[in-house]
């Protein structure tokens, strides 16, 4: 298993996070907050002279991405709450990533100015207009180099195409197209046109009354442009695709495990709820997170998944005050690392967990301030269920709730990742000796 | 447990939990009419949250139907015990088919008539009195209530009409302002489980949560005849900011059969500036204001 150290610990005091993303590289981290706000760090480059601040990152940019608004038609808030971030593959100098709120998507455009044209003939470098009986001479602007200024601009707005709220977004293997999910439609953008979007996924039925289920989170398939896998809040997967029909509402493939019988409860349908789905970076694979479980699955197998890892299976002879307090509703994420070898996911008390696929092992870990200065490695924490409890462990009943991971992410091809836990964010990195 | 800071509120809760699952037992039961409880709660609370979640309260109403027909199929003595088809959803909620009035759950237990009764639903009860008897009967008004609340969600999300409150039948209004007279039946004044409810919440949302049919009542025929304009003169919508996005986008995704329909929808009175406080209660006087004038009272 890896050992981790603490590493600067970004505090973020402002806001809740909300959404935490790593682009392509990895060399840049996008984290989103309730308060609209989009922050993005950027790796230090590694310098011979300090080799042991192995790359750490520092604030990039900051922009205000979405405002709240209202709805005056239904008297309703729209939250600016950030949902979710995907970047955009990169293909020239600039970053461009996608960013969504309950209602609307924006593609913003992240650029370097790092130079300024010089020597204009009718006015000043500070722009005030030059009197023209004081020009004697032509001269060409030449471009000099300033200080470094990074500024994000949107480029497209994509509105008014979702009813419900927006939960997930995802980038096409084509770079074209991207989906944005709700909780009954899906549809389907082209990333140039804002005025159109084709709906690909709609589940609402006829009679409201006869709503049973609703889209939990979607995402396309890492390497088929064509394929795309969406989860219900009844614990089922279905993979799509749409070379077969316009409008995806047959799958190809449905995924659903059967229900264990000895572990009925009032809760079994709100537990089996999948709260995120990711493909692994191999495309074979994808996994699943609902309230208790991680589960793999093999994509060519439908009838029950591939591995299953108990998240905090201790909390099951909790689950009627959880469901009275509400954090039974909570939305837990779940990623793979790079080799797709390792996958990690959230959990409460600060807590989060990292299930090793090849040696069966786990660990759990904790992202506080108290327990990991900088540079210490972190000491894996254990709950314990009954009985006696040794020292250093903590009781199900002192776990604090409130204290929630439900945003990471990890870095595409190291062992760095990123934890939100509620206003901070931590990165923690592997080791060297 | 429940979050720092919060007192428990049932001292056995840790008891309910641990039993184990075995129906028929008087901890089961008690666990699940527990349940039960909380989820009405649950979803009034949801109901009434600035951003509903859809999710949430599909997850409450599920939860709820399946304990529902738990009961059902007690009462008409066919529980199976490897029954477990409740949680798929299916089968109809549609409170007006022909079960016999339920006797309370054999388990003795006092549960009080008012719990249940929350949703006395006057549209699906036009076929007769059934809601004189709706107070002791708890599975009618189980499905009355589960279907009015998904209908409900639809009419808050969905936009197919104004916010809260949506507009009422008017043909139960007259039901509605009867019963309030003080006629003797059903108490249209209960409402769910816990007695912490403020009475304003109360007294709002018993009348918000009857059925109300949608907004295709408003834009019948009826009201063609009317002059909208008059009506609502005494409605200040200087204050009305219409934003063109927001307005766009609502009505590209409605069907209106009259222009009618759609000048109401403009200046429906919601549009006043505290839009935080609660809604319905001031939507609802606004709202009979609004029925007496097209009632012609």
């Amino acid at each position: 298993m890896h050992l981790f150290e603490g590493d600067q610990g970004e505090c973020l005091k402002a806001d809740i996070i909300s959404t935490v993303e790593f682009n392509h590289t990895g060399e840049l981290l996008a984290t989103g907050d309730k308060g609209g706000r989009v922050v993005i760090f950027q790796r230090e480059q590694e310098s011979k002279n300090q080799p042991h601040r192995r790359g750490e990152y520092n604030v990039y940019s900051t922009f205000q991405s979405h405002e709240p608004e209202f709805d005056y038609l239904k008297s309703l808030e729209i939250e600016e709450k950030i949902n979710k971030i995907r970047w955009l593959p990169q293909q020239n100098a600039a970053y461009f990533l996608l960013s969504t709120n309950d209602k609307t998507v924006k593609l913003w455009k992240v650029s370097e100015r790092g130079r300024r044209p010089e020597g204009y003939n009718l006015k000043d470098d500070d722009g005030r207009i030059r009197d023209p009986s004081t020009i004697t001479m032509l001269r060409v602007p030449v471009l000099q180099p300033m200080d470094l200024m990074v500024e994000a601009t949107p480029r497209r707005v994509f509105s008014n195409a979702h009813t419900y709220h927006i939960n997930s977004i995802s980038v096409n293997s084509d770079y074209e197209t991207y989906m944005s999910a709700d909780d009954l439609r899906i549809n389907l953008w082209n990333l140039e046109i804002t005025n159109r979007s084709f709906n690909i996924v709609d589940i609402k039925p006829a009679n409201m009354e006869e709503l049973t289920e609703v889209i939990t989170a979607a995402e396309f398939h890492p390497n088929q442009c064509n394929t795309f896998v969406y989860s219900s809040s009844k614990g089922t997967i279905r993979l799509c695709d749409m070379r077969a029909a316009a409008l995806c509402d047959k799958h190809s493939k449905f995924f659903e495990e059967p229900e264990d019988p000895s572990n009925r409860s009032f809760f079994s349908e709100i537990i089996s709820s999948i709260s995120d789905v990711k493909f692994s970076h191999s495309g074979r694979y994808m996994m699943t997170r609902d309230y208790l479980t991680v589960k793999v699955w093999d994509l060519n197998m439908e009838s029950r998944p591939l591995e299953t890892y108990q998240v905090h299976d201790y909390l099951r002879s909790k689950l009627c005050s959880l469901y009275e307090n509400d954090c039974i509703f909570d939305k837990f994420e779940c990623v793979w690392n790079g080799s797709d070898s390792v996958i990690m996911t959230g959990s409460y008390n600060n807590f989060f967990r990292m299930f090793d696929r090849n040696t069966k092992r786990d660990v759990t870990l904790e992202a506080s301030r108290e327990n990991s200065k900088p540079r210490a490695i972190l000491k894996p924490r254990k709950v314990c269920v009954g009985g006696k409890r040794r020292k250093d462990e903590i009781s199900v009943d002192s776990l604090d709730f409130s204290k929630k991971i439900l945003h990471s992410a990890w870095h595409p091809t190291e062992n760095i990742i990123a934890v939100a836990a509620t206003n901070n964010l931590y990165i923690f990195q592997d080791k060297v000796n | 447990m429940i979050g720092k800071g919060l007192k428990r509120k049932l001292s056995d809760d840790d008891l309910l939990e641990a039993a184990v699952m075995q129906k028929g037992t008087g901890l089961y039961l008690d666990q699940r009419q527990s349940v039960l409880n909380i989820s009405l709660d649950k979803f009034q609370r949801g109901q009434m949250m600035a951003e509903p979640s859809l999710r949430r309260s599909v997850l409450i109403a599920n939860t709820l139907r399946q304990i529902q027909d738990e009961i059902r199929q007690e009462n008409s003595g066919m529980l199976a015990e490897n029954c477990s088809n409740a949680t798929t959803g299916t089968g109809t909620i549609n409170g007006a088919h022909s079960v016999p009035p339920v006797v309370e759950p054999s388990n003795n237990r006092e549960v009080p008539p008012q719990r249940l009764s929350l949703e006395n639903h006057p549209l699906s009860s036009s076929e007769g009195d059934d809601w004189m008897m709706l107070s002791s009967e708890e599975d009618f008004s189980l499905s009355s209530a589960i279907s009015s609340i998904l209908k409900e969600l639809d009419v808050v999300l969905d936009g197919s009409s104004a916010p809260v409150p949506p507009r009422i039948p008017l043909s139960s209004i007259e039901n509605v302002t009867t019963e309030t007279k003080g006629s003797p039946g059903v108490k249209l004044d209960t409402l769910v489980c816990k007695s912490d409810r403020s009475g304003n919440y109360a007294d709002g949302y018993k009348l918000c949560d009857s059925v109300f049919g949608n907004f295709e009542v408003l834009s019948s025929s009826y009201l063609n005849d009317v002059p909208l304009d008059d009506l609502f003169l005494d409605i200040d919508t200087s204050v009305y900011e219409r934003e063109s996005g927001s307005l766009g986008s609502v009505l590209s995704g409605r069907t209106f059969s009259t222009t009618a329909g759609e000048e109401l929808l403009k200046y429906l009175p919601s549009c006043s500036p505290s839009f935080t406080t609660n809604p319905s209660c001031r939507d609802l006087n606004e709202l009979e204001h609004i029925m007496e004038i097209l009632v012609g009272s």
